[in-house]
């Protein structure tokens, strides 16, 4: 096919009449980072960085945090004045003394390869402040930012000893960012879930946190990923200090299998720890009781281009779901040879785990769109992913209930049953008001109720409880 | 590995007497402070009826632009669409047939051709060298009936060339015929967000002189719009206007006048004067008004006596001017935000450097101002915030949250901020609640 009829036809999946613009990778990693006391810097022209703070970011008004754009302009990105860019940056590091320097490209420092690396190399050299950069370019969404973000800290973390919680299962859990999950109760509802399943909350990645509080992460037993974002984080945890992961939201009721499979997971990696240090060929790291003295090497990392910008980041990765959640997770996908009635727009792992739920609760089927980064294995069979706008309008047409961001209506039949799912990464603080935290058992009942309302089982015979 | 150090406490204010003009701060890495309820090109687009924008970027600035138009209603958003760029379209796409197609593809799929649309292209098409002329000509032999302004959406060109808003303005008054038929009975008010309020002084004159006001803010039709095209004057406040006035001046011969937001009565006589002469009339015994304001600004000084004020640049484009006007009636003006001065404002902030030497003067970007205490001493008497910026740099309650001016000018402008400052000094308000809400829906900061 000719470049012409490629770009014709990209064009017209990539049009947008009525279609939400997610939240870009930029801002998932500002998101990601907003708590741990370091410095982020877009490196983009002035003003762009008023649409995270705007938009994207409620912690913006009273917390305070170090995010910064470079406030580029024509002259320097033609003419290659790193040499400003690296001033700015080292006086405004020498005046702030962040905990470390993220500095992250956007699409036009991508563009003209701007060697974002070699200079965070030097500013660490020039003020001893850690210094590191992502590969992003503010043509992704928000979750890949958030996994490249919560990967490199999980990169940098010491390994620690503190215990929280005395012989309960201690449980990082990882991808919980404002732009997911909602800021009021996340926090609370998590840790409530895990008191219900005889465990603690070690670390959670990174909202209501503090660095500190992650740097604790290694003494955990098992992670737990909520989001796209934090898988990244669970698979470093996993190689640096053993810790294996979970994935799935603690949603209703699937909160009792993920309870079971946390602690499936901990005893299992115990059992492995034991075995391997019997053995002589066990990678030092890979030991529970191993201690690491020394920090991984920055340079190594920064050398280390794993991820080129032009893939998904979790692309190569094999993530699965928890075995006692498998059933669920299949049987809440649209494998059935019916049609699902029900449809939920959403990030990946999040929906994955409220159809699930629903299930489990009234053995309804779902069918899910994620519009956003996702880990292809983790999406039940029959999932789509990124559609295009007309395609989605088709797709809605033989929905019989929408679980989405309200913005989404736009694009519905006038008479199709719409459940408000409100989504930061989709909406920014449009609907924060009315946004619901699912993790909570009174919300998602709450949400059970109005869907049996407004979709009731028996007006779809085609799916069976 | 990772060690916390306390940071220092500096704060980049500067006394006015040691601020340089017209940039009295060192630029740098840019803090966004979380007032942005300005008014933004998505805005400033929506006031064209019948137009639709159409905007051709990655999704980090799509994202902005997106949600603008969502803040603003149904009814706005549809009146919006995008058309996103991926990374692999930076080097797998023709971007001449993306555009092409891709703006093609979502005229046909609206319900109805809007009769003009806004084309937002980025910087990335400017540093790919995308050929727009060819863009465009194929797009205007598509769609004859449709008017195509080609605006550009790249602020990485702003400090060196146009800003986005200057271009936005020029392109959307391309779009007056040049082929009507001028009617000497009419004269343009252009490139301004807010309608100016029926009793404003321009208004008034312009009527004493016989004219008619034709303002974009005001049309209620794409039609009336393009009536502007027969006005042989334009007028306009707006200093992102300038271009778009020189641009109107070669295409469809309009002389127009620059009335800058003065605050100062001689300033406003001067204007006044000016605008009388440039509509072929006289200005008119200005002195019962200034009375007026006299005796408002008096009233407002027995209620708030020695209470500190503070401005900042979204409340107006002319601080100093307003910070002068103030100072001359005896209010205390303690803090003036603004990242730099107008070139209209020179001479107010040279009078502020030797009459108030000790106002201290705050960029709004700078990356320290993060750390600026955002609450007052305690006992210390509440101040009086002019702007969302200075009200959510110092914390109070007790604010203004006009832009622009909030639609007046000239003598009219310091009745109304005599009145409407007596009134945001005795009753505080949920600061927070209003800045953050920029142009959604209830109160907001954009009108």
């Amino acid at each position: 096919m000719s470049l012409m009829k490629k770009s014709a036809q990209k064009a017209r999946a990539q049009a947008c009449c009525l279609l939400p613009t997610y939240s870009a990778d930029t801002f998932g990693v500002c998101s990601a980072l907003f708590e741990l006391g370091g410095m982020v810097v877009i490196h983009d022209p002035s003003g762009c960085n008023s649409t995270y703070t705007t938009h994207d970011e409620p912690r913006w008004y009273d917390t305070d945090s170090l995010i910064f754009i470079s406030a580029m302009n024509e002259y320097d990105a033609i003419l290659g004045r790193d040499d400003r860019l690296l001033q700015n940056l080292i006086d405004t590091v020498r005046a702030e003394r962040p905990r470390f320097l993220c500095l992250i490209p956007s699409q036009i420092a991508y563009l003209i390869a701007t060697d974002l690396q070699a200079i965070a190399r030097a500013v660490e050299r020039t003020t001893g402040v850690p210094s590191f950069t992502l590969p992003t370019n503010s043509m992704h969404d928000a979750e890949r930012g958030i996994y490249l973000a919560l990967e490199e800290i999980a990169r940098r973390i010491p390994l620690s000893s503190a215990r929280t919680g005395g012989s309960r299962l201690r449980v990082n859990v990882l991808g919980a960012t404002p732009l997911d999950f909602p800021l009021a109760g996340t926090r609370q509802s998590l840790a409530d879930f895990l008191v219900q399943a005889d465990a603690t909350l070690q670390s959670c990645w990174a909202m209501d946190c503090t660095y500190e509080e992650l740097c604790t992460a290694a003494a955990a037993d098992v992670s737990l990923v909520i989001s796209y974002g934090g898988l990244g984080a669970a698979r470093v945890l996993q190689e640096r200090f053993g810790i294996p992961y979970v994935i799935g939201a603690p949603i209703g009721p699937l909160k009792a299998p993920l309870a079971d499979a946390l602690h499936e997971a901990a005893h299992h990696a115990v059992r492995r720890a034991s075995f391997r240090r019997s053995g002589s060929d066990t990678p030092a790291h890979l030991s529970m009781t191993t201690t690491i003295t020394t920090p991984p090497n920055v340079q190594q990392i920064l050398n280390t281009k794993k991820y080129p910008a032009d893939k998904p980041a979790a692309s190569e990765k094999e993530y699965t779901w928890p075995q006692s959640l498998l059933p669920l997770m299949h049987a809440g996908g649209s494998s059935a040879p019916n049609a699902p009635a029900t449809s939920i727009i959403g990030e990946g792992i999040f929906a994955a785990s409220l159809a699930a739920a629903l299930h489990a609760a009234d053995g309804r089927n779902a069918r899910l769109i994620v519009p956003t980064a996702h880990a292809p294995q983790l999406l039940p069979p029959g999932t789509i992913t990124c559609p295009s706008e007309t395609a989605l309008i088709a797709m809605l047409a033989d929905t019989a209930v929408l679980l989405a961001d309200p913005l989404y209506q736009a694009l519905c039949p006038p008479d199709l049953p719409f459940l408000p799912l409100p989504h930061t990464a989709c909406s920014g603080r449009l609907y924060e008001a009315q946004q619901r935290n699912l993790l909570d058992d009174a919300a998602f009942s709450a949400l059970l109720k109005e869907l049996r309302y407004k979709a009731p089982l028996q007006n779809y015979g085609k799916e069976s409880p | 590995m990772l060690q916390r150090i306390q940071p220092a406490k500096k704060l980049p204010a500067l006394p006015i007497a040691e601020a340089a003009y017209p940039a009295p701060f060192a630029p740098g890495l840019e803090y966004s402070p979380a007032a942005r309820g300005t008014w933004n090109i998505v805005h400033t687009g929506m006031l064209l009826p019948e137009s639709h924008q159409i905007y051709i970027c990655a999704a980090g600035c799509l994202r902005g632009v997106v949600l603008t138009a969502a803040e603003m209603g149904d009814a706005y958003r549809r009146r919006f669409s995008a058309l996103e760029l991926r990374e692999d379209d930076l080097y797998r796409t023709d971007h001449e047939t993306f555009l092409i197609e891709g703006i093609t593809d979502i005229l046909r799929r609206l319900p109805r051709l809007p009769r003009a649309v806004l084309v937002f292209t980025a910087c990335v098409h400017h540093f790919l060298g995308c050929n727009l002329r060819y863009v465009y000509q194929t797009l205007r032999e598509r769609f004859p009936s449709v008017a195509f302004a080609e605006c550009v959406m790249d602020p990485i060109r702003q400090t060196k060339s146009l800003t986005p808003e200057e271009r936005e303005r020029r392109e959307i008054y391309r779009l007056l015929p040049s082929d009507r038929e001028k009617n000497r009975h009419l004269v343009n008010l252009i490139g301004s967000n807010l309608a100016l309020t029926a009793k404003s002084d321009i208004k008034e004159l312009a009527h004493a002189c016989g004219r008619e006001l034709l303002d974009l803010t005001e049309c209620h039709s794409y039609d009336d719009f393009l009536r502007m095209g027969e006005a042989s004057e334009n007028l306009y406040t707006n200093p992102f206007t300038h271009v778009a006035a020189r641009d109107l001046l070669r295409r469809l011969g309009q002389d127009a006048l620059f009335l800058p937001q003065v605050w100062r009565y001689e300033e406003i006589c001067d204007a006044l004067t000016q605008l009388a002469a440039f509509l072929g009339g006289s200005c008119p015994d200005l002195r019962p008004r200034i009375a007026t304001c006299e005796l408002a600004l008096n009233a407002l000084h027995g209620q708030i006596g020695a209470q500190p004020i503070a401005i900042d640049f979204t409340f107006t484009f002319l601080p100093m001017s307003l910070a002068r006007l103030l100072i001359s009636h005896g209010f205390h003006v303690t803090e003036i935000y603004a990242d730099a001065i107008a070139r209209e404002d020179e001479a107010n902030f040279r009078w502020l450097q030797h009459h108030a030497p000790d106002i201290l003067l705050y960029p709004t970007k700078h990356p320290a101002m993060r750390r600026k205490p955002r609450a007052q001493a305690d006992g210390a008497p509440p101040l009086l915030a002019l702007g969302q910026k200075a009200a959510y740099f110092t914390g109070t309650r007790y604010f203004l949250p006009a832009v622009e001016g909030g639609g007046h000018y000239g003598l009219e402008a310091i009745s109304w901020l005599a009145a409407a400052m007596s009134r945001a000094a005795l009753l505080p308000q949920d600061t927070e609640q209003i800045i953050r809400r920029k142009g959604w829906g209830g109160p907001s900061c954009l009108s």
